[in-house]
């Protein structure tokens, strides 16, 4: 990169907001995809930012990218990097705009039109958990708590259409946002209220909201908040098959009840929570669960592997054995509303058959909810391969979808999978695939087959390729396939918006052909 | 524990899960100063991608020791204290920042970061009774009391002592932990300043310190360099136990102020100490303290630890600006707090707000 550049930035916001030095550049190289971890493991090498750079204000945001344009140069917008599709990967270097010093809650405010409701107006940069705290402490939350509201930004949520795990109750983000400021690939603010100029009958947002930064950068939100619930009841029913779980879900969710979590774990997921929660009374938090697992719990580190070996032999086990799928389901807010939803909800899952376990298995779930996302690291560093595919379908192709996939890489890797955003159409079905294969170069090779076939897989069955991952680079190559002639409109876009493709280039499938 | 080989891939590989916590991270809103990003630079500089030069060294002095990430890390992983191994790398190297390596020259020449000779300053200061030798028990106030607080350390003697423990003041000419040292890198010198104190110490079947940092360094930090001792280590407020209607506070506290209480990363989070200081506040004035929004294990950090203010200072500034913030949205007059070093740094901060040992609430 030029030095003119760096020049022109440090001139813009000061040295101490620019960085071209190699410990920086090392650090913005990739996401939290998975794949970026194991390519890193076989020792290839990963793409670098040429800068990076902290705007402060949208103003100097705009101008930052009308210098990349200048320059002709890509612009990377980066939140808090907890992507897993690759969507920050600076595939041609260029300039990462790091949002987090955008980090102010500036407003909360009441509206009463078209229905009385709170409002807070946000900086883009926060990250989800401050955002949390920051609300909680006047009294407000905005309801959105996905596992990785530890480590991502309210503008990565917005750019990927993030869903947390109380959607059923709050919504995806996209049902929380009211309104936008956004800068555009060429460097136009688009304030609040305003219009894209070659969109006029279009709110920006509907635009903007889940382009992962491929056509514009989102700098200010209105969110739509609410006072914190008074109340919250959680708890667990098992079920002894998936498919009258399912079923019980569809009802409750299509007869108008509003469950803030309803989560549904598959037999495999199922049994590794129940011992969570069991041990949970005798054990530290968060120890290692398959070292704690009580069949593998005497099985040493290369036991576990020879198993992950053979992955089919775990699920065949486990269809041997009698079912059990655990649902989790929560309300939140007046009390003897969710009382009585609570209720009703009980009384659907009741028609199947259908235990119900009480508060314990609810409250261990509501305790531990951000702990899964700890099993990562500690499964990459055991030497696995291991990634989260999130994937949803309409309720008469989801069962379809569940089992074709778990068909395809049953030989490779062990899958679990729960069931977590219900919706009255349909639900999503987040998959877990542990694998290993003896090197880091064949643990990746196995790993890209794994998406390939799940891709395939969820195609196949009529199913969405991502519920709330986002596209990125990782799942680029087939959202065409499911977009079909729509992915012509999203180019056409691209095209009028960013002519020079320097806005986050490669990335959601925009450069492929077809 | 982990190996710092260990404990750097593994954060490398996580998806950077405590940064929320992390006060550096916070402040600075740099991917390089998250637990993940420093850890990283460090594992990068081992698999010789980084080169280990005062760039990548600098990143192992972002770190307040505030111990907020190891509370957020489900992996129990070690970030200080790998960090720290990566300080000592960076010291032995000479690459670590130019203004560390300064204040461990100056700390050399009294064996404390003040510059001046503790052990008179504490004589002039004390009644004689209690240097009297040869007690099994001692009190420890550690360098920043005696320099900034040696009222503190007066009071500790006096309430000890109504407690019916018969103690003694340590009085050795070396007066500080060496946590400075530590933290700056200079493992060398912070072996011999710990075999010094431990050879004192070993005289002593109790030692009950007023630094929480102190505290943490001699029975946590000693222990892991591989020092072996019998002596049982406590902080002044697990020992003081007085009914409140022994304790006097002073007159300016009984017209019914607020008093919010900071919890020292050292005491709480290292040490899981919460309530007896709560309880100590209530019963030294009546009234129960008034809570930071974030408090106990999530409290923020002031500011002072880990040499940040040496290696960062605005940085550190900030950090300890936004803890006096929070202060003031607790809607207290006094912010009261058990370590000294805490104490300190709010005042050297932000002069105008009212900040008080918790000893020092009584009259
Ligand atoms: C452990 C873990 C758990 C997760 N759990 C969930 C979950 O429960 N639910 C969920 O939805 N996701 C989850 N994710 C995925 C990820 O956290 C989300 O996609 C999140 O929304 C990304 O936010 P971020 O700030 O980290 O964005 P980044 O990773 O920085 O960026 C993501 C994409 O958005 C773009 N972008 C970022 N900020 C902006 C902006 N201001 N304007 C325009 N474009 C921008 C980037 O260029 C990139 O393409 C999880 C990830 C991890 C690692
Ligand atoms: S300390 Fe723990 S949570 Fe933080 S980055 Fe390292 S492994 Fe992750």
């Amino acid at each position: 990169m030029k030095s003119s550049i760096k020049k022109t930035l440090e001139n813009l916001l000061g040295p101490s907001r620019v960085a071209v030095d190699p410990v920086n550049r090392a650090l913005y190289c990739r996401d939290m995809m998975s794949g970026s971890t194991l390519e890193m493991k076989a020792g290839l090498h990963p793409h670098l930012p040429d800068l990076i750079c902290w705007p402060e204000t949208t103003e100097e945001v705009s101008k930052i990218v009308r210098t990349a344009n200048h320059h002709k140069i890509p612009v990377i917008p980066f939140g808090g990097g907890s992507g897993v599709s690759g969507g920050t990967l600076p595939l041609r270097g260029g300039i990462m705009i790091d949002l987090k010093r955008m980090a102010s809650l500036e407003t909360i405010k009441r509206v009463d039109d078209p229905y009385p409701h709170y409002v807070a107006t946000i900086q883009s940069g926060i990250l989800g958990e401050h955002l949390e705290r920051k609300l909680n402490e006047r009294g407000y939350t905005l309801g959105h708590f996905p596992s990785s509201i530890l480590c991502a930004t309210l503008g990565g949520y917005l750019a990927a259409r993030s869903a947390g795990q109380l959607s059923s109750r709050y919504g995806k983000i996209e049902e929380m946002v009211e309104d936008l400021e956004a800068v555009l690939p060429l460097g136009t603010i688009v304030p609040f209220g305003g219009r894209i100029k070659k969109y006029p009958e279009v709110a920006p947002k509907e635009i903007l909201v889940g382009s992962e930064g491929t056509l514009g950068i989102i700098t200010r939100a209105r969110m739509r908040i609410h006072p914190m619930a008074p109340a919250a009841r959680y708890r667990g029913i098992s079920f002894n098959s998936l498919s009258s779980a399912l079923r019980a879900i569809r009802n409750i969710m299509q007869t108008g009840l509003r469950p803030s979590v309803i989560r549904l774990y598959d037999e495999l997921d199922s049994l590794l929570l129940k011992y969570g929660y069991e041990a949970d009374d005798r054990k530290k938090t968060g120890k290692k669960f398959l070292s704690e697992f009580p069949y593998l719990s005497s099985l040493k580190e290369n036991a576990f592997h020879a198993l992950l070996h053979h992955p089919d032999w775990i699920q065949t086990l486990f269809q041997l054995a009698p079912a059990e799928c655990l649902l989790i389901i929560g309300f939140e807010g007046d009390a003897d509303f969710i009382r009585h939803q609570e209720k009703e909800a009980l009384k659907i899952c009741k028609e199947r058959i259908a235990r119900d376990l009480g508060e314990k298995p609810g409250l261990h779930w509501l305790k531990k909810r951000y702990s899964v996302s700890f099993k990562m690291p500690d499964l990459l560093e055991k030497d696995c391969f291991v990634d989260t595919i999130e994937v949803a379908a309409t309720w008469d192709r989801l069962e379809a979808l569940y089992e074709g996939v778990r068909r395809e890489l049953k030989k490779q890797c062990l899958v679990l999978a729960h069931f977590s955003h219900a919706y009255s159409e349909g639900c999503s079905i987040y998959f877990t695939v542990i694998g290993h294969t003896g090197s880091a170069r064949k643990n990746l090779e196995s790993y890209r087959q794994v998406w390939r076939k799940a891709m395939g897989a969820t195609l196949a069955a009529g199913g969405t390729i991502s519920h709330h991952h986002g596209i990125g680079l990782l799942k680029a190559e087939w959202l065409a396939q499911e977009l079909g002639g729509a992915m012509r409109f999203f180019k056409r876009i691209k095209k009028e918006l960013d002519p020079h493709n320097f806005m986050n280039p490669g990335k959601m499938g925009l450069e492929m052909m077809g | 524990m982990k190996s710092p080989d260990q404990a750097t891939s593994l954060c490398h590989s996580c998806p950077k899960l405590c940064r929320y916590a992390c006060p550096v991270a916070e402040t600075d809103q740099n991917e390089a100063t998250t637990p993940w990003g420093k850890m990283s630079a460090m594992k990068l500089s081992e698999n010789g991608i980084l080169p280990f030069n005062r760039e990548t060294a600098s990143l192992a002095y972002k770190c307040l020791d505030c111990k907020a990430s190891e509370g957020a890390c489900e992996l129990d992983n070690p970030v200080p204290e790998t960090l720290f191994h990566y300080r000592a790398k960076a010291f032995a190297a000479k690459v670590a920042p130019p203004s560390i390596l300064t204040y461990a020259e100056q700390f050399q020449k009294f064996s404390n970061p003040f510059g001046i000779d503790l052990q008179k300053k504490m004589k002039s200061l004390l009644p004689r009774e209690f240097s009297t030798p040869l007690k099994k028990i001692a009190y420890f106030p550690g360098c920043s009391e005696i320099q900034h607080f040696p009222k503190s350390t007066a009071h500790a003697l006096v309430l000890l002592r109504k407690c019916r423990i018969d103690l003694e003041l340590f009085h050795e000419p070396i007066l500080c932990c060496g946590y400075p040292l530590y933290a700056a890198g200079d493992i060398e010198n912070f072996r011999e300043i710990a075999e010094i104190n431990i050879h004192a110490f070993q005289k002593y079947r109790e030692v009950i310190v007023g630094s929480p940092t102190c505290l943490q360094t001699i029975d946590v930090t000693y222990r892991q360099l591989g020092f072996r001792f019998s002596t049982r280590f406590y902080h002044v407020v697990e020992k003081i136990k007085i009914p409140p209607t022994s304790l006097h506070p002073l007159p300016e506290l009984r017209a019914g102020q607020r008093i919010a209480y900071h919890d020292p990363c050292h005491l709480g989070r290292a040490r899981g100490i919460y309530d007896p200081p709560r309880q100590f506040i209530k019963a030294a004035t009546g009234v129960e303290p008034v809570e930071f929004f974030t408090n106990r294990a999530n409290s923020s950090c002031c500011g002072a630890g880990g040499l940040l203010p040496i290696s960062s200072p605005d940085t550190a500034r900030q950090i300890t600006m936004n803890r006096i913030e929070e202060f003031k949205r607790t809607g207290a007059s006094v912010l009261v707090t058990a370590s000294p070093e805490c104490a300190c740094r709010f005042k050297a901060i932000d002069p105008k707000i009212k900040v008080m040992g918790l000893l020092d609430l009584l009259s």
